[in-house]
């Protein structure tokens, strides 16, 4: 009952916010937002966003292995089903405080609208919008979780599926919008992030393929008996 | 797990970690890449420029003739002194070509 409540106060809060930012675009209402001089939610802001990459990169990095069987040895399968979904929760959480700490920064003045419309954050909107698509998908992909039993194995797989593109958009975002991305070591972050999914991503799909191609000649029947019929 | 592993003839996995242990070292690591970070971007190289400049405002571009918006904070000017009435003039009769005044 508290929970529903408190569900219930949550959305009604957002949707307020949502009208009201909605209202003081369009000049129907004047929202007296006072945000504190300097650099502190920019700070806060560009450092959440960079941990919520690294758990995203671990998140799939841990899908990856439980696909192709890789860290079966090292880690119990069940472990790693437990630490992907925890993964999923904290790169979400971790991109609710990146995104929730852009609306105090007084340089950008981003609103609500900003960072949760696609493409309509007047500061770098490509980028900012692609990140914005990758939160999305990481509700998507987050829920997906909860919902598999409901819709069926094979609707969850293409749910899944969105993770790669939700991998594609957050880095793009972080390389593309990012005030930091010329500094050496985040380079080095990205491109070992990025090479370390790309090679387990080969991996699976040799792995799949070849699995396809042994099951096609198994089920062939053998040339001897062609020839004898 | 590792039972149940052994059970299924698998080998039992080398890290044997319990999943609040494997979250723990996790939520530790991704609070060093925080705190990393943070300090990349506050000592300020070059490579950060920090947050963009506060946009400056724009000239507004008024058709011609009109008055221009006064800037944010202005104060108002004070108000016109009102005109003195013009004198009415006496009507005349067109007619006759006499006065209406009394």
């Amino acid at each position: 009952m508290l929970k529903k409540v408190s569900q219930g106060v949550l959305a009604g809060l957002a949707v307020l916010a949502l009208a009201g930012t909605a209202g003081a675009r369009l000049g129907w209402v004047a929202l007296p937002i006072e945000r504190p001089a300097g650099h502190a939610f920019w700070q806060v802001s560009r450092a959440a966003g960079f941990a919520a990459y690294a758990a995203l990169t671990l998140e799939m990095l841990l899908g990856l292995f439980l696909s192709t069987d890789l860290a079966d040895r090292w880690i119990a399968r069940a472990r790693t089903i437990e630490l992907h979904r925890w993964l999923s929760a904290t790169a979400l959480a971790l991109t609710f405080t990146h995104a929730a700490a852009l609306l105090g920064d007084r340089y950008i003045r981003f609103d609500a609208l900003d960072v949760l419309v696609p493409f309509l954050a007047p500061y770098r909107s490509i980028a900012v919008g692609l990140g914005v698509l990758a939160a999305w998908a990481a509700v998507i992909v987050h829920v997906s979780f909860e919902l598999r039993t409901r819709i069926g194995q094979r609707a969850w797989r293409a749910l899944h599926g969105v993770s790669f593109f939700l991998y594609l958009g957050a880095t793009a975002h972080g390389l593309l919008a990012g005030t930091d991305s010329g500094l050496p070591w985040i380079r080095g972050v990205y491109a070992a992030s990025a090479a370390l999914v790309l090679w387990l991503t080969l991996y699976r799909a040799g792995a799949a393929l070849s699995a396809r191609w042994g099951a096609r000649a198994a089920s062939r029947p053998p040339a001897s008996s062609i020839t004898a019929s | 797990m590792t039972e149940r592993s052994a059970k299924k003839g698998r080998p039992a996995p080398r890290i044997d970690l319990t999943g609040a242990e494997w979250k723990a070292s996790i939520a530790t690591w991704l609070a060093v890449v925080y705190v990393a970070s943070w300090f990349a971007i506050r000592t300020g190289n070059e490579a950060d420029p920090g947050p963009p400049p506060p946009v400056a405002p724009v000239a507004e571009i008024t058709p011609a003739g009109a008055t221009p918006r006064p800037p944010a904070g202005a104060t108002r000017p004070a108000p016109a002194k009102p005109r003195a009435k013009p004198r009415a003039r006496p009507r005349t009769d067109v007619l006759s070509g006499a006065s209406s005044r009394r």
